[in-house]
């Protein structure tokens, strides 16, 4: 209560609006959830801007305005099915109807439907912020986090079919509407391979698979109400080496 | 901010905050088919609306992000279908502005089109198919499902399975379990197509009758899936003070001090009630008979608090924020104490008292209580009264024990071909009631009344009496609708305070369970500790059988014997056997409290005793079906083990009744191919199948009470007041109907009034299966009792013999003599003239020793990956003999409804706490309730056709037995599927992992 909402129509004018205490506000999901991340005395409301609620195919990558809901781009013949498949995971048809793209990325939870397929697929990100409109990875979005938490993503760009892209990823859940506590992707594209992957109460792993052993071996896993960390370690191992032999690679034991 | 909404078709402007939630705002004026049942949650659904035409939940929008939008409500579905039988366009509203497709108009009207009955019976077709479904339970969701339908079918005019499985997927749904949904679809558009259904509903059974086992509305189904104000939070009026209650952070403290001066001061506070201010009166919160076999262990509030949760104090407010101030105003000093919180922790030497006051009784104190009680401890620790002993030693925290059995178990044991013993542990469960725990209470005229969601409204009158010290004449309870009860609302666990608050402060006086609070401070299924150990001979024949128990009650006694108990008194009377013992005790412990849950302990005593019987079969190189069909019981086996097996007195030692549990069996193993190993497409899945013999009981025979008064009104047409508390599952329909039979007339012509201590007789409540069977027998004696009473009148006014006149359809006496027929408006406006002998009456009253047993036998198939651990219920069937289902389509849906929730409990759900006695999981999202997407592909409950001699119409109870089955199935499934054997709920994938030794 007592917050303060605005409504910009236009990026530029969001942008402009964000500053301390702000919060951009898209489907609502994650913002007034019960025990939200998200406290702010401003809310700026960005579902009226014009243009973030597109989907584009062009050449080989397709972009998805932030303000698409999941629903939408479920319906869109342009998502690639492998995006389609992490969209599902979001079991709620109510939820499916609010949830945004931007807004799933930009909280980026440990728990997060769509990141670790994306940073799978090498996903790019549209931001804006006070210094203009550009385009960076998702990967490095998710590393320099304090650093673009006033830019406003405006559309998530992901590799079309078209590429030869291949992205499979695996949800572990309780129920499925639970929180996830590991959501494993891996992509692989002209004979790279990418793992996305996260981890309930541990955070988001973005290696590429030649240095995966190192990374996953000191990430921090935690025995919790999810299970214990030698069950979420093993399963991890298991789905990745089964990825990995569904995508062609060779040696089953090399994840 | 103004905000503007059109909202089921009218504009609206409302001046609110911007960040309040569009569902507080809707609720607020008056669209009461918005509810809340997850504090923002995004999870239950009750909040859905159409937002532009789109499902949303109303609980995640903040005001100003809803701005000029197009709203539809639950509420609202019904009128609008008026409004476009009338010709209004309501594309728009329905698809948002510009979005309408090609054929908007027509796929609006067809989705909204009517049932063609009148006033408070005019429904949609989409509501009519689901009352008809048998869907419309507890229903505090059934509008918004209706919601979602009716969206549905305007974007799918003929939606397949997966279609509609997508549309419930943000909606939970307790009662009904969701397979009827499906049905109810069916029927929808079936009707909407071709004008009627094609399809029956549910099976028709008692050929001879003409209303019983038949078809037939649900009595409040229209006005639940209408969404009408039929809750308690519907009743509370606008100035009712609102009430919050301070919890304790610690499982187990003494308060040293507790100081609410600053909380006072808070403009609005009307009240602060803490354990300095109580009543000094002693009590228990489990709804039971009284004497009650509970120990009355608690104040309304306590010097010692005794899990995180318990009550510090209850703050009285004119407004929800004053009330949340004071809370967090008020200073409290706790004397932190060790805790204990499990059986084996609170079992041990030298463990922590949980009670460590003086134990008093009011009856059959042992001789040395005096020397017991000098051991007793800090005054701040109260005092425990037994009403009469139930095994209990305070000082090693044994709240209640028992022991007993029949035979020899140890010969049994040591003359076995082969002995099988294992120990089986289940998990801390939350019943989940889309609508909390709630209470509303005021003055009236010097009396106090309490809306209550409840399934026990004598004993909330009871037990509001003994803490405002009124007597019962002073004290109103009215049960509204309930929205889910399971057997949480079998305990008073917020009528007790609510009640006291509003007659304390003499304001009107609200309170609700937070989600939280649900979990962390009301009552739950307990953990349990079951060792079984049973012995057989080659051939199959089960020798011997015993059972040790240990419950934990947590830090209060509700239930805490009968509870325990039922684990044994459910289960043991299955087997023909010489040998069987038990040995029963339960712990007080520091974890949340534990209560009544549907099924009580027999779904914790069927996973030992099946799974133990299952892997003894094994050992013995017996298959496992041949063996149930040598072992079970049939109708005259003599239950000799029931002597000891009462609810704190003698069991009714009595033969088998009817028993239609071969029959489940044999049908359910031809059903899943009993014996033929499925093999699936994937190298790492594994398939099995298992099934569990289950038995309950209809109420309790020598302790249970109903009564009903049945009166022809001056029209002739029938009420009946009864004192049933139907809690969704349709016990006023039952009562309908049993008076219809009778009085050979309409069932519209009959209405049934309960659950409202004013205008009822005495009934113990809905618990322990007994509604049907109590309640409805009740219907039964004062039906009979009133045809007898009109068969009387009749015979003077026509001067005429009774022996000559019978009832007949629709309400008429007929003189088989002299073919004379009297109407019963004639024959009742004359016994009621000047000259009258007045109106027709009679007061039904039904008390047993019999007992009518359900039996039955669920059916499971597995998919278990051995890989991942994974589990699937490709297949679940649910076979029972419930007598003669009266309401056949609510009884399925009560049986796929329980077995979902008893799947669930077998493979999702458990209370998790940390070391400090924190619930880690006590939200719905964490917690694990299963969803549409959880219930098996392949799911069907079958009604084993058995006419039971002392049930009302051949009926036996239907809801608890489905909560008994799904877990030793489950388990003996896994393992015919991977070859481990699951000892405790829930079964993760890590536990098979763990099993499998693919995780050390």
């Amino acid at each position: 209560m007592n917050s303060e909402f605005l409504s910009p129509v236009s990026v530029d004018e969001a942008v402009s609006l964000m500053g301390e205490g702000c919060a951009f506000f898209a489907g609502g999901t994650e913002t007034e959830h019960l025990n939200s991340r998200v406290s702010a005395s401003t809310f700026i409301l960005i579902s009226g801007i014009e243009g973030l609620d597109v989907i584009d195919a062009s050449g080989d990558a397709v972009r998805i305005g932030s303000t698409v809901t999941f629903t939408k781009a479920l319906k869109a013949p342009e998502v690639p099915e492998y995006f389609k498949a992490a969209l599902r995971y979001c079991g709620s048809l109510q939820k499916r109807n609010m949830a945004t793209i931007g807004g799933n990325v930009a909280s980026w939870r440990c728990d997060s439907y769509l990141v670790p397929t994306l940073l799978a697929a090498g996903t790019q990100l549209e931001i804006a912020d006070e210094t203009g409109c550009r385009e960076i990875s998702l990967e490095e979005y998710g590393q320099n986090r304090e650093a673009f938490k006033k830019a406003l993503i405006t559309a998530v760009i992901i590799p079309s079919e078209k590429t030869g892209v291949n992205v499979i990823s695996k949800r572990y859940a309780n129920t499925v509407e639970s929180h996830a506590y590991l959501t494993i992707a891996m992509g692989k594209m002209n004979d790279s391979y990418r793992i996305g992957l996260a981890v309930k109460g541990s955070g988001i792993y973005t290696p590429d698979i030649k240095n995966w052993g190192v990374v996953w071996k000191m990430a921090d896993v935690k025995d919790d109400m999810f299970g214990s960390e030698a069950y979420k370690r093993y399963i991890t191992g298991v789905t990745l080496d089964d990825m990995y032999e569904k995508l062609g690679g060779e040696g089953g034991d090399q994840v | 901010m103004k905000l503007n909404l059109t909202i089921n078709h009218i504009p609206r402007c409302y001046d609110t905050d911007p960040a309040k939630r569009l569902q507080e705002i809707l609720a607020e004026h008056g669209y009461n088919g918005v509810r809340d049942s997850d504090d923002c949650e995004g999870f239950c659904g009750s909040d859905t609306i159409l937002l532009n035409g789109e499902p949303v939940y109303s609980d995640l929008i903040p005001a100003a992000a809803a701005q000029g939008a197009k709203i539809i409500t639950p509420d609202g579905l019904r009128d609008l279908g008026i409004l476009a039988a009338k010709g209004v366009d309501l594309t728009e509203d329905f698809f948002g502005e510009g979005c309408s497709p090609e054929e908007g108009r027509a796929v609006v009207d067809r989705a909204l089109l009517l049932n063609g009955k009148e006033a408070g019976d005019c429904l949609t077709l989409v509501q009519q198919a689901m009352v008809d479904a048998g869907v419309v339970g507890s229903a505090y969701n059934a509008p918004a499902a209706a919601l979602l339908l009716t969206w549905l079918i305007m974007n799918d005019p003929h939606p397949d399975r997966e279609a509609i499985k997508e549309a419930m997927s943000g909606i939970f749904i307790r009662d009904a379990g969701y397979e009827h949904y499906y049905l109810a679809v069916k029927l929808a558009t079936e009707r909407m197509d071709s004008g009627a259904y094609s399809t029956q509903p549910a099976p028709s059974f008692r050929p001879n009758l003409n209303i019983i086992g038949k078809l037939a509305e649900k009595v409040d189904g229209p006005a639940l899936v209408r969404g009408d104000k039929v809750f308690v939070e519907d009743y509370v009026p606008a100035d009712a003070c609102i009430m919050k209650i301070l919890r304790s952070p610690h499982a187990h403290a003494y308060i040293k001090s507790i100081d609410t001066s600053e909380a006072e001061k808070v403009p609005g506070v009307v009240a602060i009630i803490t354990a300095a201010n109580c009543p000094d009166i002693y009590y228990m919160q489990a709804g039971q008979g009284n004497p009650e076999p509970s120990p009355h262990d608690r104040r309304l509030f306590n010097w010692k608090v005794r899990h995180v949760g318990d009550r510090v104090a209850g703050i009285i407010a004119e407004t929800e924020e004053a009330a949340e101030k004071a809370k967090a105003l008020i200073k409290v000093e706790y004397e932190p104490l060790k805790a204990v919180f499990t059986v084996e922790e609170a079992m041990a030497e030298g463990a922590p008292r949980v009670h460590n006051g003086v134990v008093e009784y009011r009856a059959g104190a042992p001789a040395d209580l005096d020397e017991y009680n000098k051991d007793a401890g800090d005054w701040r620790d109260g005092k425990v009264v037994y009403q009469f002993p139930l095994g209990a030693d305070i000082h090693h925290n044994v709240a209640a024990g028992n022991c007993g059995g029949i035979g020899d178990v140890e010969k049994a044991f040591a003359e076995a071909d082969a002995v099988v013993e294992r120990t089986y542990q289940t998990s801390q469960i939350q019943h989940t009631p889309l609508e909390p725990h709630v209470c509303f209470a005021r003055m009236e005229g010097g009396r106090l009344a309490v809306y209550a969601s409840t399934q026990v409204p004598y004993h909330v009158r009871r037990i509001v009496g003994w803490v405002t010290g009124l007597p019962e004449n002073k004290i109103h309870v009215i049960k509204t609708r309930v929205g889910g009860g399971y057997g949480s609302k079998q305990d008073i666990l917020v009528e007790d305070v609510t009640g006291y608050a509003a007659f304390l402060t003499g304001r009107p006086v609200y309170y609700r369970n937070t989600r939280e609070e649900e979990f962390i401070a009301n009552s739950t299924r307990h953990p349990m500790r079951a060792r079984v150990k049973m012995s057989g001979k080659k051939d199959g024949t089960i020798t011997g059988i015993f059972m040790e128990v240990r419950a934990n009650t947590g830090p209060y006694g509700n239930h805490c014997l009968t509870v325990p108990m039922n684990s044994c008194s459910k289960t043991l009377p299955l087997f023909k056997c010489a040998n069987m013992a038990y040995d029963l005790k339960v712990l007080y412990t520091n974890s949340p409290p534990a209560g009544a849950y549907q099924g009580y302990g027999t779904p914790k005593g069927t996973f030992g005793i099946m799974m133990c019987m299952a892997e003894l079969a094994e050992k013995l190189g017996c298959d496992y079906k041949d063996m149930v069909l040598k072992n079970h019981v049939e109708t005259g086996y003599m239950l000799d083990i029931l002597k000891g097996l009462g609810e704190g007195r003698e069991g009714n030692v009595v033969p088998v009744g009817s028993c239609g549990l071969r029959d489940a069996v044999l049908q359910g193993c031809d059903m899943i191919n009993w014996g033929v190993k499925e093999v699936s497409d994937d190298p790492d899945v594994k398939i099995g199948k298992g099934f569990a013999m289950i038995m309950q009981g209809s109420g309790l025979p020598g302790l249970d009470h109903s009564e009903a008064i049945a009166k022809m009104e001056t029209d002739g047409t029938v009420i009946l007041n009864s004192g049933c508390a139907d809690i969704g599952t349709g016990l006023d329909t039952i009562c309908a109907k049993i008076v219809s039979e009778i009085m050979c007339m309409p069932m519209e012509h009959v209405t049934v009034l309960s659950g409202d201590t004013d205008a009822a007789v005495f009934d113990t409540g809905s618990y322990a299966s007994s509604g049907t069977f109590f309640s409805g027998n009740a219907a039964v004696v004062a039906s009979k009792g009133l045809k007898e009473e009109v068969l009387k009148e009749a015979a003077l006014q026509l001067e005429e013999d009774k022996e000559d006149l019978e009832l007949r359809y629709p309400g008429e006496v007929y003189s088989k003599k002299t073919g004379k027929v009297l109407t019963y408006a004639d024959l009742t406006h004359t016994a009621c003239s000047g000259s009258g002998r007045g109106m027709m009456v009679y007061h039904g009253n039904f008390v047993t020793t019999a007992s009518s047993v359900p039996y039955g036998a669920h059916f499971a198939q597995v998919a278990v990956n051995t890989k991942t651990g994974e589990i699937k219920v490709q297949k679940f069937y649910a076979l029972q003999d419930a007598g003669t289902p009266i309401n056949p389509e609510l009884a399925l849906c009560q049986m796929y409804g329980a077995a979902l929730k008893s799947i669930g409990h077998t493979l999702y759900e458990g209370m998790i706490l940390d070391k400090d006695g924190n619930c880690v999981n006590a939200n719905m999202t964490d917690y694990g309730v299963p969803m549409i997407y959880e219930q098996p592909d392949d799911f069907k409950s079958v009604l084993i056709d058995v006419d039971d001699p002392d049930g009302p119409f051949g009926a036996k109870s239907i809801s608890e037995i489905a909560c008994n089955g799904a877990a030793p199935a489950i388990g003996i499934a896994i393992h015919d599927a991977v070859g481990v054997w699951l000892e405790d709920w829930p079964m993760t994938p890590e536990k098979i992992l763990r099993k499998l030794g693919k995780i050390v």
